[in-house]
């Protein structure tokens, strides 16, 4: 009884993570990998999908690959044929200029006696002289987008007056007398919440408050018994002041003279957004916005 | 230097920034007048691109 010997052919080429042209549908990465772990490309595919929709990183995780995978037949990985400003001495130079206008108008930016406005309209200066300086030396034209982009949104920011000053995040202010109110109350972004329920003016007493806040919601609840002279401006939003509504872009002012009970002060108020809503409501507030900026309704 | 360095699209680039950053410092910044800047701006960079490519 013969028996045939079991033979097998050895893969002539190990396996390797490549882009393949077999079966791809954009950049053959998926099917790529589909093949060296020896799955179906499409299972690979929802997975991308899956880690898009959940985190965000499939996105990432496939350009990535896209451009360091090699492709089929020793083809190398796109990142080597891209023309990156960093593989000649003109881009590096541009690079290392660049990051240092980055890093002066940090600096100056974080100082107080420098408007954060002044800071970015430094900054774009110097891409710009970068850029003309580059012409003729080359090496920044990947300079080109991102700084139109932050030209565009630094004068946005200014069109709407927007002030960047103390901070972010969400603050609550309450204030039980007089004693405990400050001229001023800023916030750069983030929501302001300034309770002055509590606050008692007693006739002919008068108080001013400026209050501010860059980017997000400025809230303010006066007292029943104080009278009340407001002027609300929003950069680019909403102004919801006693009740009356106006809304848009650009400079956006509401004066107001409300009214309390009689034999109380007056209460001069300023408030300011640069983007974002601002809200001066007598308690109890008579809206329904006042749920979702976290007050309730009830005293 | 060599011609084939010089890009007319940086440079235009580089000219508008200058004037966008010039006009910020000095304030007087509008929506409307915002959004015609940077829109003619983008033109002017590429009119200089596609009229540089061209020749």
């Amino acid at each position: 009884m013969n028996e045939t010997p079991e033979t097998t052919t050895p893969d002539p080429s190990p396996k390797r993570l490549e882009r393949v042209k077999e079966g791809r549908m954009l950049t053959g990465v998926a099917a790529g990998i589909g093949r060296y772990l020896g799955v179906d490309a499409n299972l690979v595919r929802i997975g991308f999908v899956a880690l898009t929709v959940l985190g965000g990183c499939g996105i990432l995780v496939y350009l990535a690959a896209a451009v360091l995978l090699p492709g089929e037949d020793g083809q190398p990985p796109i990142i080597k044929s891209m023309r990156l400003p960093w593989r000649s001495g003109a881009g590096r130079a541009a690079i290392g200029a660049t990051l240092l206008v980055i890093a002066a108008s940090a600096v100056l930016a974080s100082t107080d006696s420098v408007r954060w406005d002044t800071a970015a309209a430094i900054a774009i200066l110097g891409f710009g002289a970068i850029l003309i300086v580059a012409a003729f030396a080359g090496g920044a034209r990947w300079l080109i987008v991102p700084a139109l982009l932050l030209a565009g949104v630094v004068g946005f920011l200014k069109a709407a007056d927007v002030h960047l000053r103390g901070g972010w995040g969400d603050r609550d202010v309450a204030v039980a007398s007089v004693a405990d109110l400050h001229d001023r109350y800023d916030l750069a972004a983030g929501r302001l919440r300034v309770d002055l329920r509590d606050l008692e003016l007693s006739e002919g007493q008068q108080q001013s408050v400026h209050a501010r806040v860059g980017m997000g919601d400025l809230v303010i609840r006066v007292p029943q018994g104080v009278t009340v002279d407001a002027d609300a401006r929003s950069g680019a939003g909403e102004i919801e002041l006693f009740g009356r509504h106006s809304e848009g872009l650009g400079v956006t002012r509401t004066t107001a003279r409300d009214a309390g009970a009689p034999g109380g002060g007056t209460l001069h108020l300023d408030a300011d957004v640069g983007l974002g809503r601002v809200i001066v409501v007598r308690d109890p507030a008579p809206m329904a916005s006042m749920p979702k900026l976290g007050w309730d309704r009830t005293p | 230097m060599t011609s084939q360095r010089f890009s007319p699209a940086s440079l235009a680039a580089g000219l508008v920034l200058v004037a966008i950053g010039v006009w910020i410092l000095v304030g007087g910044v509008t929506f409307d007048a915002l959004f015609p800047v940077l829109l003619g701006g983008l033109g002017l960079i590429l009119l200089t691109s596609g009229l540089a490519r061209r020749r």
